[in-house]
């Protein structure tokens, strides 16, 4: 029954990667800037399951499911084709590789911050 | 947007719950896809990178370009919420960033026992084949808008 789980924590990453695109809409953002901030935020959010005990292999709820329908890999692909169809080259260029970048800093930062609360508590 | 056409969008846009539940249903289906996907192409933190997560987000970025220039088309559903319920749900949900991410860091830091010059490129070629995948969604979508009218 593991894949029914995975399928509903998707269902809720999607509604949450929805709901703070709503958010940065309603803020006067675009589109791109939610994706960033969910892809770097779900980067971060694996960092601190790759390091519980038992790691991704034995939470495939939270890491297939809930993070990987909060996080997308779609849309971004989409934004950056339509970039470029556009002109929009340096754009088109960069928002990728930032955004790749962001999310391994984020992933580092998570595994501290994991190492740093598992020392604590 | 034409005379009218404000009016029409305000009485077809759905209501915040049905947005969600749209949004759930797609994003349910999209993951178990792509963890169906995975069970045949397991990932092995040990020996990156993660073949299914590759599969999962050149597709998705193929079938998502292809839904932005053919958006389909019914009585029941409108665009925006088959925008919703297929752009944003399924492909959203079938694609990932958090696992591509395993993959970026491992390349960064040189960790596994992939060589790591290679999983720069597996990385890198992964982006560009996305948006190149998109490109060529884009491209086959506008020909199916002009094949049906």
């Amino acid at each position: 029954m593991t894949w029914l789980w995975v399928a509903l924590a998707g269902g809720v990453g999607a509604v949450l990667r929805y709901s703070l695109t709503l958010l940065h809409v309603r803020a006067g953002k675009t589109s791109r800037v939610a994706t960033f901030v969910t892809n770097v935020i779900g980067a971060f959010a694996m960092a601190l399951v790759v390091s519980i005990p038992g790691g991704i292999e034995q939470h495939p709820v939270l890491a297939a499911g809930l993070l990987g329908g909060f996080t997308t890999f779609s849309a971004a692909s989409l934004d950056t084709a339509e970039d470029l169809r556009e002109g929009r080259l340096v754009q088109g260029v960069v928002l990728p590789l930032a955004m790749v970048a962001s999310a391994v800093v984020a992933f580092f930062l998570g595994l501290m911050v994991y190492g740093v609360l598992d020392a604590l508590l | 947007m034409p005379p009218g056409g404000a009016a029409l969008t305000v009485r077809t846009d759905p209501g915040l719950p049905a947005r969600f539940g749209l949004v759930f249903v797609g994003g349910a289906v999209g993951t178990l896809a792509r963890y169906l996907l995975s069970l045949a192409l397991p990932y092995d933190a040990a020996h990156p990178p993660g073949y299914a997560v590759l599969v999962a987000n050149v597709l998705g970025s193929f079938l998502i370009g292809v839904l932005a220039a053919a958006p389909p088309r019914s009585d029941r559903l409108g665009a925006a919420e088959w925008r919703l319920l297929l752009g944003t749900g399924v492909l959203g949900g079938f694609t990932t960033y958090s696992a591509f991410t395993l993959d970026a860091f491992s390349a960064a830091v040189g960790y596994g026992d992939s060589a790591t010059g290679w999983l720069v490129w597996f990385v890198l070629g992964q982006i560009v084949a996305g948006v190149a995948a998109a490109l060529a969604g884009l491209a086959v979508g506008h020909a199916l808008g002009r094949s049906r009218g």
